[in-house]
C-alpha cells in the first residue's frame, strides 16, 4: 500500500484519523506509532523486523551516549556503532539499486535520521529521548517514510510532546495531501511514463527533439514525483499535528543553479550542511576547504537522488556550477535579464539530467551528439511526433505548474474578489480530489 | 474534505452490500482491497469513463495499449516474446514433419495491421509489423506444411467491417474472407457469400476493449450471424470440456439472453469442439485454433463432414493424447498473430509427437 492508492485514501487514512483523534492525549503518539508500524508492515513486510531492530539499537546507543557523559571513549564507540549500522543499511540500499532490485522503502530516510540524531546527541545539540515510543515515532512516522523530509529531532520533539490538534490543521493537511497525490498521479506518473517511452526508442531512431524531450520529461517527472511525496508528507504531518518543513519549493522557478539546489530537496541539503559543510573538519579551513565541503555535499546530494555513479556525477556537475556561480559568474548572472537567467538555469539543469538518464559513457556521448545535432540524425521523426501528440498536455501542464502560477493567480484575484476566490478554491480542491480518485481507479 | 473522504469510505461499504460487490479472493490483502474499492467507489465507472474521455480530448488517442479512432477501438499489438515464438514454431515444425496428412497453417493478423489507415496520425511507428512477422514464420515453416496468406486477402477488403468495433476479433464478415481463402487453398470450392443469409442479434455488445477503454463515441457491436441458405444443412456442435454440451445449431442464439452474446457463435470456447454435418460429405478436418477462428468455423463447417476444433490453451494432456491426427483428411493450424506472439500454447502440440 502506498499513499497513491484507494486503500490508503479511503481505508487507512480515515481509520487512522479516527483512531488518532479518539485516543486519549497521552496515548496519541502510541496510536500513531502503531499505525506507522502497520503501514510499514503492509508496505514492506520483508524489512519490517530490520527496521524495528534498528530503532531498538539506536535507542540503546542513545542511552549509552546519555549515560556515559564523562566517558568519551565509550561515547565515541556508541556513536561509531550507530553510524556504522546506518552506513551498512545505506550500502545495502545501494547494492539493491546496483543489482536492479528495488531498495527497501525507507532505507534512505530512517538510517539518515538516526545517524543525524546520534550525531546531534553526541555533540549535545539534541536532548536524549527517554520515551521509546516518541523516539520510534520520530524514526518511522509513515508520512515521511518514502522521501522524507528530514527533520532534526530537536525540532520535532516539542511537537511530539505537545500535540496541537485543530480542525483547521486537519483541513489544510487534507488539501496538501490531495495536492501531493494529484502532483504524483496526474502529472509525475504521466511524465515518467513519457520519459520511459522515449528512452525505449532505439538509438538509431533518436532525434534532436526526442533527446530534449527525454531530458525535459525526466526533469519534470522527478520534480513532480518528489514534490508529490513531500506534499503528502506535509499533509499527513498537518493531520497528525506535526509541522513538516517544505522539501521542494518551485526549484525550476530560479535564476541560477545554486538556487535550484537550495529549493530542491531542501531538508537533505540542510542535513548535509549541518553534518558535513559545518562539521568541525571543514569549518577550520578557509575558502579551499569550503569549496571541498561544497563538492562533498553535492556528491552526497546527487547520490541520494540516484544512488549510483551517475547520481554522484550529477552532484559533481551541480557543485561545479555552484562554485562557478559563486566565484566567477555571480556578477554576470545578477545583471542578466530575468528571462535569460531562467533560460540559463533550465539549460544547465536539462544538461545535468543527461548524466542521470544515460548509464554509460558512450550513451551519454551519443545523447549529447543528438541533442546538438552533431550526429547526422534527424531533427524529428514520426515516433517522437506521435509521442508528443499523445503527451503534449502533460508537458505543458508540467512546465506551467513548475512555476507558482496558481499562487500568483490566487493572490491577484484575492485582492479583487476575495469571496469568490475562496469559493472557487473549495470547488477546485473538491474537483482535484475527484480527478485524483479518477486516476487512482 | 475529510467528511467527503469518510462519506466515500462508508458509501463503498454500503454499495458493496446493496449491489453485492464481492471482495476478491486472489492476491494480497492490499491488492484485494484495492480491486474491491475500484469497483465499490460511487460512480467508479463514470469516473473511469471520464478519465478516458478527458485524456482523449487532450489528445491521447492511445490509452492502455488501445488506439481510439472515430468509431472503433483497435488493440495495439506489442512486440513478440521471442521464446514463445520459437517454441511454437519448433513444435509445429516437428509435428508437421511427422504427419502424412496434408497440414496447413494460417496466421491471422489483428486489426492494428489491417486497419492501419484508421489508427491515429503518426502511429505507424508504434504498430508492430505483422506482415513481416507472418512472412518470417511462413519462411521457417514452408516445406513442412502449406502456409496460407490470409493477410493480403483481409487487407484487400479492409474497407469492410472485418473486425468487431470493441473486441479484438474478426467479425463474421471478416471470417468469410478468411474462409474463402482457406477453402480455396485447401482444395475446396468456397460457397459464395450470397448463399448465406445474414441475421443480427437484437442485443448490442460491448467487447473487452471497451471495458478497458470506455470511450463514449464508440458504438457497441451488433453481432451478425451468417446462416447457410442452400440445400438443407443441419449441424450438431458438441463441446467437450469440464461439462459436455450439445447444440443442434451453429448459432445457439439463446446464449445472447444469458449475457453471453459472443458465445452465440458455436456456443463459445471449449477445449474441444466437434462440429458434425448431417449431410454426407467426403472429408474431415482437425483444426488447432484460438478464438479468432470462431468467426470462420461456421463457414468452414459447410465444407466438411466433421471438424474437430482443439484449443491448445485449454485442452488437457489426456484429451490431447486421445486425438489421432491420422484419422482426419486434413489438419489446419489457424491462430491469431497475437496468440502466436504472446502465448506458447501451440508448443503443446509436442505432446502429440511424443
Amino acid at each position: 500500500m502506498t499513499f497513491f492508492s484507494l486503500t490508503f485514501l479511503l481505508v487507512f487514512l480515515p481509520a487512522s484519523i479516527l483512531l488518532y483523534y479518539i485516543a486519549p492525549r497521552r496515548l496519541k503518539n502510541g496510536v500513531l506509532l502503531f499505525l506507522s508500524l502497520v503501514f510499514y508492515q503492509l508496505l514492506e513486510p520483508r524489512f519490517f523486523w530490520w527496521m524495528a531492530a534498528c530503532i531498538f539499537f539506536d535507542y540503546g546507543m542513545g542511552c549509552i551516549l546519555d549515560a556515559c557523559q564523562e566517558r568519551g571513549g565509550i561515547r565515541l564507540i556508541a556513536l561509531l556503532l550507530s553510524i556504522g549500522k546506518s552506513a551498512a543499511l545505506l550500502w545495502y540500499g545501494i547494492s539493491c539499486t546496483r543489482h536492479g532490485q528495488p531498495s527497501p522503502v525507507g532505507i534512505w530516510i530512517y538510517p539518515l535520521s538516526s545517524a543525524g540524531y546520534v550525531l546531534d546527541l553526541y555533540r549535545g545539540k539534541a536532548p536524549f529521548e527517554q520515551n521509546l515510543v516518541d523516539f520510534a515515532l520520530y524514526q518511522c512516522f509513515f508520512g515521511r517514510i518514502f522521501f522524507g523530509p528530514y527533520v532534526q529531532y530537536a525540532v520535532i520533539r516539542p511537537q511530539l510532546k505537545k500535540q496541537k490538534l485543530t480542525l483547521a490543521s486537519i483541513s489544510s493537511g487534507i488539501v496538501l495531501l490531495v495536492h501531493g497525490i494529484a502532483k504524483k498521479v496526474i502529472i509525475g506518473d504521466n511524465l515518467f511514463a513519457l520519459y520511459q517511452a522515449i528512452s525505449a526508442i532505439e538509438e538509431q531512431e533518436r532525434t534532436l527533439l526526442s533527446s530534449w524531450l527525454l531530458l525535459l520529461s525526466c526533469m519534470l517527472g522527478v520534480y513532480f514525483i518528489l514534490g508529490g511525496y513531500c506534499d503528502v508528507a506535509r499533509g499527513l504531518g498537518h493531520i497528525f499535528s506535526f509541522k513538516m518543513p517544505r522539501n521542494v519549493f518551485f526549484p525550476l522557478h530560479t535564476r541560477c543553479v545554486r538556487e535550484f539546489v537550495e529549493r530542491f530537496n531542501i531538508s537533505w541539503l540542510d542535513y548535509l550542511r549541518q553534518h558535513v559543510f559545518f562539521s568541525p573538519f571543514f569549518t577550520k579551513g578557509g575558502a579551499p576547504w569550503r569549496c571541498l565541503a561544497t563538492v562533498l555535499c553535492m556528491l552526497l546530494y546527487g547520490a541520494w537522488l540516484y544512488p549510483a555513479v551517475n547520481g554522484i556525477l550529477w552532484g559533481a556537475y551541480l557543485a561545479l556550477f555552484i562554485l562557478l556561480e559563486k566565484y566567477l559568474l555571480g556578477g554576470v548572472l545578477r545583471k542578466l535579464p530575468d528571462l535569460l537567467g531562467r533560460a540559463y538555469t533550465w539549460l544547465a539543469l536539462l544538461l545535468s539530467f543527461t548524466l542521470l538518464v544515460q548509464p554509460s559513457l558512450s550513451g551519454w556521448q551519443s545523447l549529447l551528439k543528438t541533442m546538438f545535432h552533431f550526429a547526422s540524425g534527424l531533427w524529428y521523426n514520426d515516433i517522437i511526433v506521435y509521442m508528443l501528440s499523445q503527451n503534449y498536455w502533460v508537458l505543458v501542464l508540467g512546465v506551467l505548474l513548475s512555476y507558482p502560477v496558481m499562487s500568483w493567480a490566487s493572490s491577484f484575484l484575492q485582492k479583487r474578489w476575495p469571496v469568490w476566490v475562496n469559493i472557487f478554491s473549495v470547488i477546485s480542491n473538491l474537483g482535484l480530489m475527484a480527478l485524483t480518485i479518477m486516476f487512482l481507479i | 474534505m475529510l467528511l467527503i473522504l469518510a462519506a466515500l469510505s462508508l458509501s463503498c461499504v454500503v454499495r458493496a452490500y446493496l449491489y453485492g460487490i464481492p471482495f476478491p479472493e486472489d492476491g494480497t490483502l492490499v491488492e484485494r482491497t484495492e480491486s474491491f474499492l475500484g469497483k465499490a467507489v460511487p460512480f467508479s465507472r463514470t469516473l473511469h469513463n471520464s478519465m478516458v474521455n478527458i485524456k482523449y480530448l487532450l489528445g491521447e488517442r492511445e490509452q492502455d495499449g488501445v488506439f481510439i479512432t472515430k468509431n472503433r477501438l483497435i488493440q495495439n499489438l506489442e512486440g513478440p516474446v521471442s521464446s514463445y515464438v520459437q517454441n511454437n514454431t519448433d513444435a509445429l515444425l516437428h509435428f508437421a514433419q511427422q504427419q502424412s496428412v496434408p497440414t496447413y497453417m494460417a496466421l491471422i493478423p489483428t486489426a492494428s495491421a489491417i486497419l492501419q489507415n484508421a489508427t491515429p496520425p503518426f502511429s505507424d511507428s508504434r504498430i508492430y509489423n505483422q506482415k513481416q512477422f507472418i512472412d518470417e514464420r511462413y519462411k521457417n515453416l514452408s516445406g513442412s506444411l502449406s502456409c496460407i496468406d490470409v493477410y493480403s486477402s483481409l487487407l484487400q477488403h479492409n474497407n469492410q467491417p472485418l473486425y468487431f468495433r470493441t473486441e479484438p476479433l474478426l467479425s463474421m464478415q471478416g471470417g468469410y474472407f478468411v474462409y474463402e481463402l482457406l477453402s480455396k487453398r485447401m482444395g475446396n470450392v468456397p460457397y459464395e457469400l450470397n448463399r448465406f443469409e445474414i441475421s443480427h442479434l437484437p442485443q448490442v455488445y460491448y467487447g473487452s476493449l471497451y471495458h478497458r477503454v470506455e470511450f463514449r463515441n464508440v458504438e457497441p457491436d451488433i453481432i451478425s450471424l451468417f446462416y447457410y441458405q442452400g440445400e438443407s444443412k443441419e449441424f450438431t456442435v458438441r463441446h467437450h470440456g469440464q461439462q459436455d454440451r450439445v447444440y443442434a445449431t451453429l448459432f445457439p442464439t439463446f446464449l445472447a439472453d444469458l449475457e453471453r452474446p459472443l458465445d452465440v457463435m458455436l456456443g463459445g470456447q471449449s477445449p474441444i469442439v466437434d462440429i458434425e454435418q448431417k449431410k454426407k460429405m467426403s472429408s474431415s478436418l482437425l483444426l488447432f485454433c484460438d478464438r479468432q477462428m470462431f468467426s470462420v468455423l461456421p463457414f468452414l463447417a459447410c465444407d466438411y463432414q466433421n471438424i474437430r476444433a482443439v484449443d491448445l490453451s485449454q485442452v488437457t494432456d489426456q484429451q490431447l493424447r486421445s486425438i489421432r491426427p491420422s484419422q482426419y483428411d486434413e489438419i489446419l493450424f489457424a491462430y491469431s498473430v497475437d496468440t502466436w506472439m504472446h502465448s506458447d500454447a501451440v508448443s503443446r502440440i509436442g505432446i502429440l509427437v511424443n
